[in-house]
């Protein structure tokens, strides 16, 4: 690869040297895609000398000898001027990459080199276009600097989460969430927009730029801006299309079945003095024989799958006398539950253009996404409509108007259990020979049945929006836009759960008399005969006022004032109805269930109002200035603290404008610097935060209730709660320092941005109060966090003389937070969520010295000698000079030969945690960070005689995370599967073991597995993120069937990625879910992330 | 002017107007109430006070939640557990906390400034109040004897009151007394189904005089404050048992496996449970799973059937001990006792290897296990089981009655008669079917000392320090409320934590420390081995291996001793304050006590 670079450099640096003064000039102007551009017009700079181009783009003139520069101009591209050679090649820009030079900020647009503030542009036709991804979050990963997009696992919908630097913005309760506005108005959820209707997106950084939206974008904003039309354009229709399949990127595997049992069956018995024969657990137990025939049913019928489901005693299982049964034949339980390529499909239909005074757009879109269960039809769906017309109707007025559509479809299984043990729970959660064959046709109760019985939940979401708008035009210069947004989203889930007939081999009597055949029966309970609708109302408005006035003086000062008004209000209404005692559960609707009914809802409401307004000033467009001001004021607050007012303030020098840098200007094309600073205020605090509530609980299922005659009896669940009225915003100020530069006629280029942001005043607890006031002290805004970062990005493009056009993007992000201010006691503990002086993220743990070996204890004979501690306990002996562990013993477990050794860290000789706090941590210290550090991303782009090619990857330099469960720990829960590569564990002989003797640690993070470097997850990667192939085809030859453009692509997602998982199989972008976290056990026990390969057709009309 | 400028102007004031109206900003919560306003009426009062019920009336939890009925893991109901003494003083937590005092203290200042109630409504809802306050400070006394009261709301901003000192114990049992004797005075004999009572209230007070009664005495604390208490316990206890309401029922073991407890004569209180509504766990406990076991001392300490302790009785005919153990193995054991054993533990033997439902000692209790429970119907299995808790029985309240007479020295035959006569007189059928068996003969009290079938009891298991009608007064208590949550508190009160030992300082398990006796010639072939691998024995004759004791406590990490005056023992009647606050306290340059025997925080 490097040596191929090497060389076009130098194809490169031949064709810029040979510059000849030749009278005669033949070349030929081209579109970015290699097509020919027709009529182009070739004017020699300073003469009125030119022509236009021919029908293969191609042109010839004769330059008199003054002429050094020719220009080429074309309508809807960029002008270009390129030196006089005897043979041209220039590549145009279509007006829309032009587009990318006028930068969409708050409430108007900024010519790039104008910009003040820090605000990054996204290339959405590289990032967004010809890629199988559902929503716009999850394609904007790695795409641009200071934004991070994270995911937490493949499952299917939803939104990812975005945040615009840092990933924890405040620690008050907030969300810390960016302001996500398409069009100027908020949207709910990213996922609603059709990534194709987009036309530009720009990420706001810094306060200056941000402070214009007030206190809601206190933590960046991301403006999208959809596509409108051109006017003047004929009618131009395209379709797009992607056909995609993917498969898991990574799936733990279970080990081979029969080390498995015995694996787990060594953690079991590991600390006991006299071992048990035989364990068990819902209804399967194993002992060695059973282990034994497990083995030989594997050597004798291999994966079994000849076999089919139905399951034989004697061969299959037999039954053991006192309950329970014995399983021999494994089942390969992936291939039960995933698909090996699941299917995902988008289609776009688009048509725009526009008249002299009118444009207009409209688009459709469908997106139909596959889940990867075998057993049930799980899916995602999305269809999108939306729709712009505007219209100078007179010359001093264009009205304008659009809608938006967005319809969204998920259905996934109903689970007999909470959300956290889902499906993926139980596909990792018991041995293989668990039961997942049939007896006389008859399923079993498990995971397996549960999935094949479940109906589905399903999740259906409307996404409206209409704008209706107007531009004055008052007078030169003087323009005052009003919009008025109305959105609406309802949303709406059905569910009926049912009760699942199976085989209940879990009962205690199998095989005390009963058989497979006696236990045939509903084994789910009443818990789950209800049906279930609830729905959401989300409605909001938005009116927007402004005027801009435009004007430049004496020819040396330019002055933009724009100044207007921001109101914006939403009210949320949830309901959710339920019955139980369902008639039948195919037709599970309240009306056809008679039992208990069950009901409950939830109302909000807020409100926004601002004032902004905006300064800018440039003299000889060299020195920049801008002032930005909002005075904003948040229902959130009781009156009297409503409102606030947040300035801020940039600067900018464009060094290269200066005289005396003229002369760097063949390298050193452009160079500015700038500066910003401000403030704003967040308001992301909880609704009613001031006010004292009692909150009433309404029983929606089974729990912890009081009943009276059978009846859920409510009661007021909490309240009231101890507030502070004076509560008010949170301060966020930003220090911002960057600069920009261009070299080789902005061939590359390269921006730098430096940033501090202090979050003040944020929500923090109330000064510490004796347990007897009975409640906390009340939040008040006190804490503070600063985040310092920085971000590079860097855009190389070079067209050859061959034609081949090359593009690099790289771009790269790095922040780190740490709490300056918080209610933090003298010494804090180290499990504090937050103590002043917390780098944010921090994993405290041990550090490691590999795992104890014989020699490291003093033995009697083949005993380890016991010393007798003060309290009558004894504990292992070490040799001279190895540490002691005993305080993190406990029951009966003694660290010895095979368990982890810690690292000494103050040579005590003693491994212990002090008093677990900062001040005094023992031996723990800081062995990791949960946050990521070191975000990257870059792209490769090459595009040659219509094919183009585009590589993007991404990754994370730096992350930890400190994972539990059996994935992760082997033997965390002795009980539970094992996992092929956690074979490699200490016995005496395999001293050399990755992870320690076989133990059972109950669910619990002890013993070897208290929090340590040497389990501790290194989640930091690279992956190609995307590879697109596509090919355009020739023009000469769609022009005879009146089409305008073919384009065919191949696209890869997620191909291949480096990473340091130690052969740990999960993704490293897997991280704790919403739901497994829930449960220490279920690390990577989540829908697993895929690879895709799909390809795709482009074509207009 | 253009006219043109009229229209920007006209829609820019039409937004300014609109947003600087002051109440365009202004939105108030939709679905929560606000503090004062809430205060209103009766029925937002009640929903209040509704929280409570589930804190104070776990009865038997929900889910796989456990009230405190027959609690496996923990020292009660001298349960062999591996749990050690509490070693480490506790950092945070602890029980330290006053949610609940704030809670109920909001309910009772809100109520008195109620201006919309009638006298009767008030005087009713702030009985409510004040009974919640001192069931709570019941148990904050409980835990850690002196603890600060407050009889009004805590202002956090009031480091006078809210970094108050702890409270002498007498001074707050008798708040805890006030409040509960203005409860019993002003609460309603009837406030509808399920919901609290005169009467619930008065089972309560009986409850919680005796305990601060008896621990005042036996800690040495305030003998007068303890005399007062135990009148009133005795006074709760005897409302109860006067009004008529209330009478023992013949069925026992029905009290705790009914589905319905509605109609139950006995119960005074109870709470219930309806399938897909609020389910728990513990009938599962005693039907199909294996089980922490009880151990011989409680077999040990129900009577035989001639109301004579088991060494003393010719009915049971007590074998000869050796090594401190008498030798009369299961199932003889069974034989002839107090009926309420069978009713409370499982007829059998059970042990792991041969047993999938296993006792890890061989008893096994099925006091709550429904007499047509199997093992296929959900409403036995999982955590979804139905039975109905009894919160408050007449039993308890009888055994209160008798306990805190016979402290007061008052304990005559009309007490007796009263009281423990009239538990002993019920019917008892083993499973509910059959015949009834034999009932204990009535306790013959005769000053300190008591009589059966004639016979003077004299047990020579019983700790001396003990008076022989106290002695079997306990026994009593013991036995009729096995497995009911009270045993720990008991031997709390009383000062007898001691006897919560497994081993004799020489090495020997005590009767706690020890399960079934169990010959080990009735088991052949793969059972035995089973039994063998899985189970670990105790031979109290090293030479004679067919027979043994099951031995669960066998490591040497799971055994309790106890040495009497020993801080490190003495100190586990009370839990320890929580250093974090200690400390908090020492910060601002108050002074918050430790409990004896608990550490301070380090400097």
């Amino acid at each position: 690869m490097k040596r191929k670079i090497n060389f076009l450099l130098f194809l490169f640096s031949l064709s810029m040297g040979i510059t000849f003064a030749q009278t005669r000039v033949t070349g030929k102007v081209v579109d970015e895609n290699g097509e020919p551009v027709i009529g182009a017009s070739i004017l020699v700079k300073g003469t009125t000398i030119g022509t236009v181009t021919d029908i293969d783009g191609n042109f010839m003139l004769t330059v008199p000898p003054e002429g050094k520069t020719l220009v080429i101009s074309y309508v809807g591209m960029q002008t270009q001027e390129v030196p006089v050679a005897p043979n041209v090649r220039v590549v145009m820009q279509t007006v829309t990459e032009l587009l990318e030079e006028v930068v969409v900020v708050g409430y108007g647009t900024q010519r790039k080199e104008h910009l003040t503030g820090a605000v990054s542009t996204v290339d959405v036709s590289r990032t967004l276009e010809n890629r199988p991804i559902t929503d716009v979050g999850r394609a904007l990963q790695g795409s641009t600097p200071g934004l991070s997009i994270t995911t937490t696992s493949g499952e299917l919908g939803g939104s990812p989460r975005i945040r615009v630097r840092g990933e924890i913005a405040t620690i008050g309760g907030g969300t810390g969430n960016p302001l996500i506005l398409v069009d100027n108005v908020e949207v709910p959820d990213l996922s609603y927009v059709n990534p194709d209707d987009i036309a530009s997106i720009s990420v706001l950084k810094d306060a200056s730029t941000t402070a214009i939206y007030g206190a809601r974008a206190a933590f960046g904003a991301i403006l999208i801006t959809t596509k409108k039309g051109m006017k003047e354009a004929k009618p131009r229709i395209s379709y797009s299309n992607n056909f995609s399949w993917s498969t898991p990127t990574k799936v733990p595997e279970h080990t081979r079945a029969d080390l498995n049992l015995q694996y787990s069956f060594d953690q079991i018995n590991a600390l006991r003095d006299s071992p048990i024969s035989e364990t068990g657990q819902v209804g399967y137990w194993y002992n060695p024989e059973v282990i034994k025939k497990v083995k030989e049913w594997i050597d004798t019928y291999g994966d079994g799958k000849s076999l089919g489901r139905e399951m034989v005693e004697g061969r299959d299982f037999d039954y053991r006398k006192s309950g329970g049964v014995y399983y021999y034949r494994p089942w390969d339980v992936y291939d039960i539950y995933y698909k090996d390529w699941t299917p995902q499909q988008n289609q776009n239909i688009r048509i725009s253009g526009g008249t002299a005074t009118t444009q207009y757009n409209l688009s459709a879109g469908f997106m139909d996404q596959k889940g990867i269960l075998k057993l049930f039809d799980d899916f995602y769906r999305r269809y999108n409509i939306s729709g712009f017309i505007s219209s100078d109707v007179k010359n001093w007025i264009t009205l304008r108007g659009g809608y938006m559509y967005s319809k969204t479809r998920q259905e996934s299984p109903f689970i007999y259990a909470s959300a956290t043990y889902d499906p993926m729970y139980y596909l990792y959660r018991w041995h293989q020979v668990y039961p997942y064959g049939t007896y006389k046709g008859r399923e079993f109760r498990g995971a397996v049945n549960d999935l094949k019985s479940a109906r589905p939940v399903e999740d259906d979401s409307y996404f409206s929006r209409y704008t209706l708008g107007t531009t004055l035009r008052l007078t030169k210069g003087l323009t005052v836009d009003f919009d008025y947004t109305y959105s609406q989203t309802f949303a709406t889930n059905h569910t009926v759960g049912g009760y699942v007939y199976g085989i209940n081999q879990w009962s205690a009597d199998i095989s005390r008399g009963l058989t497979f055949d006696n236990l045939y029966g509903p084994y789910t309970t009443a818990t789950y005969d209800y049906a279930r609708y609830t729905s959401s109302k989300n409605i909001r408005n938005a009116y927007n006022g402004y005027i801009t006035y435009d004007t430049k003086f004496a020819d040396k000062h330019s002055l933009k004032v724009m100044g207007g008004t921001n109101i914006e209000d939403a009210e949320y209404i949830w309901i959710s109805a339920r019955r139980n005692g369902v008639y039948d559960f195919d037709k599970g609707e309240l009306n056809l269930a008679g039992g208990d009914q069950l009901a409950s809802s939830s109302h909000s409401w807020w409100s926004v109002a601002g004032f902004f307004g905006r300064i800018n000033y440039a003299f000889m467009d060299k020195y920049l200035f801008e002032l930005n001001g909002r005075y904003d004021g948040s229902s959130k607050f009781a009156s009297g603290k409503r409102w606030g007012f947040f300035p801020s303030f940039s600067a900018a020098w464009r060094v290269t404008e200066e005289p005396w840098m003229q002369s760097a200007q063949s390298i050193l094309s452009s160079l500015k610097l700038r500066g910003s600073w401000g403030s704003v205020g967040n308001q992301d605090v909880p609704l009613n935060a001031f006010v004292s509530t009692l909150t009433p609980t309404t029983p929606s299922s089974s729990g912890n209730y009081w009943l009276v005659k059978g009846n859920f009896v409510p009661y007021i669940s909490s309240g009231p709660t101890l507030v502070d009225p004076d509560l008010t915003w949170e301060t966020v100020t930003s220090l911002d320092l960057g600069l920009d530069a261009g070299f080789l006629n902005e061939k590359l280029t390269f921006t730098f941005d430096w940033y501090k942001r202090i979050t003040s005043d944020m929500l923090a607890p109330g000064e510490t109060v004796p347990a007897t006031v009975g409640a906390s002290a009340p939040r008040r805004n006190f804490g503070e966090l600063e985040t310092k970062g920085v971000e590079i990005s860097a855009t190389y493009k070079h067209q050859f003389d061959n034609g081949l056009l090359l593009t690099l993007f790289g771009q790269f992000t790095d922040f780190k937070s740490v709490v300056t201010k918080y209610p933090t006691p003298e010494d804090p503990l180290i499990s504090s969520t937050y103590y002043q002086g917390k780098t944010l993220g921090e994993i405290w743990g041990y550090k490691t010295v590999g795992l104890f070996q014989k020699e490291d204890f003093v033995w009697e004979g083949d005993k380890i000698k016991q010393t007798i501690l003060p309290n009558g306990l004894s504990k292992n002996t070490h040799v001279e000079g190895v540490a002691t562990q005993y305080i993190l013993e406990s029951g009966t477990f003694k660290f010895s030969p095979g368990d982890v050794r810690f690292k000494d860290l103050n040579g005590d000789g003693e491994i212990n945690y002090g008093t677990n706090t900062v001040g005094n941590p023992g031996d723990l210290t800081v062995i990791g960070n949960n946050l990521p550090r070191y975000q990257y991303g870059f792209q490769v782009g090459v595009s040659w005689k219509g094919f183009d090619a585009n590589a993007f990857f991404q990754g994370v330099g730096k992350r930890n995370i400190w994972a539990t469960g059996n994935m992760v720990l082997p033997g965390f829960y002795g009980t539970e599967a094992n996992f092929a590569h956690t074979l490699d564990y200490w016995t005496p002989d395999n001293t050399r073991a990755f992870y320690p003797r076989p133990l059972n640690y109950d669910q619990a993070a002890k013993w070897n597995y208290v929090c340590n470097d040497r389990y501790l997850l290194n989640v930091a990667y690279l992956r190609l993120k995307s590879l697109i192939i596509g090919y355009s085809l020739p023009n000469d030859f769609l022009n005879k069937v009146n089409i305008e453009r073919v384009r065919v692509y191949f696209n890869g997602e997620n191909l291949f990625e480096f990473d340091k998982m130690k052969g740990v199989p999960i993704d490293p972008e897997m991280n704790w879910t919403s739901t497994t976290q829930n449960d220490a056990r279920s690390f990577g026990r989540s829908y697993p992330y895929r690879r895709t390969v799909s390809f795709g057709l482009q074509v207009e009309f | 002017m253009k006219k043109i400028f009229y229209i920007p102007i006209l829609l820019a004031s039409i937004f300014i107007s609109f947003a600087a109206c002051g109440d365009y900003l202004d939105r108030p919560g939709l679905d929560t109430f606000e503090d004062p306003e809430f205060w209103t009426k009766e029925d937002n009062v009640r929903l209040y006070a509704q929280r409570g019920y589930t804190a104070y009336f776990t009865g038997y939890g929900s889910g796989y939640t456990w009230g405190k009925f027959f609690t496996g893991g923990a020292w009660a109901d001298e349960y062999s557990s591996s749990a050690q003494w509490t070693q480490q003083t506790a950092t945070s937590g602890n029980g330290w906390t006053f949610t609940w005092v704030r809670w109920a203290n909001i309910l009772i200042d809100r109520v008195s400034k109620m201006e919309n109630l009638t006298q009767e409504e008030k005087n009713h809802w702030l009985g409510i109040g004040r009974f919640f306050r001192a069931m709570e400070y019941n148990d904050l006394a409980k835990l850690f004897g002196d603890v600060p009261y407050f009889d009004h709301v805590v202002d956090h901003k009031d480091l006078e009151t809210s970094y108050k000192k702890r409270d002498p114990l007498p001074y707050v049992a008798e708040k805890i007394m006030e409040d509960f004797q203005f409860a019993a005075d002003n609460v309603r004999e009837n406030d509808g189904p399920q919901q609290i009572n005169r009467d619930v209230v008065l089972g309560f007070m009986s409850r919680s005089m005796l305990y601060f009664g008896t621990f005042l005495k036996y800690h040495n604390i305030d003998s007068e404050v303890a005399e007062t208490l135990l009148r009133k316990a005795v006074w709760a206890s005897e409302e109860l048992m006067n009004s008529g309401k209330y009478q023992i029922v013949d069925d026992y073991r029905g009290i705790f496996t009914s589905a319905d407890l509605s109609g139950n004569k006995e119960v005074i209180f109870y709470r219930q449970y309806e399938p897909a509504k609020v389910t728990h766990c513990l009938v599962s406990y005693n039907n199909a799973e294996p089980q922490t076991g009880t151990t011989l001392k409680v077999v040990e300490t129900y009577l035989a059937s001639d109301g004579l302790p088991i060494k003393q009785s010719p009915a049971y005919n007590y074998g000869p001990e050796k090594n401190g153990h008498e030798l009369k193995y299961y199932p003889d054991q069974y034989k002839n006792r107090d009926p309420r054993l069978a009713a409370s533990l499982v007829d059998s033997i059970r042990l792991q290897g041969p047993h999938t439902a296993y006792s890890t000692t061989g008893f096994l209790c099925w006091k709550f296990l429904p007499y047509d429970a199997n093992q296929k119907d959900l409403i036995y299995l999982g955590s979804t089981n139905v039975t109905d808790a009894p919160i408050l029985r007449l039993g308890e309240i009888l055994l209160n009655y008798a306990e805190a007479k016979a402290e007061l020295g008052e304990f005559d035959q009309v007490a007796a008669d009263k009281s423990i006569n009239v538990l002993r007189n019920r019917s008892i059928k083993k499973n509910n079917v059959g015949n009834p068996l034999p009932k204990l003969p009535r306790m013959i009290v005769s000053g300190n000392d008591v009589f059966a079938n004639g016979i003077k009891i004299e047990d020579p298991d019983r700790d001396l320090s003990v008076n022989p009608l106290l002695w079997e007064i306990r026994r009593e208590r013991a036995v009729e409320l096995l497995f009911e949550g009270f045993r720990r508190d008991d031997l709390k009160r009383w000062k007898k934590f001691e006897y919560l030992k497994t081993e004799e300082t020489n090495g020997i398990p005590t009767k706690l420390g020890i399960g079934a006796y169990v010959d080990l010639n009735r088991f052949t072939g793969k059972p035995k081995q089973d039994l063998l691998k899985n189970v670990h024995f105790y031979y109290p004759d090293p030479n004679d291996l067919t027979k043994a004791f099951v031995y669960n406590l066998y490591e040497k990490n799971m055994r309790r001793d106890w040495v009497p005056g020993n801080s490190y023992y003495e100190r586990q009647y009370l839990n320890a304050v929580p250093l974090d606050q200690i400390k908090l306290y020492q910060d601002l340059g108050y002074e918050l006590a430790q409990n004896p025997g608990w550490d301070m925080p380090a400097k």
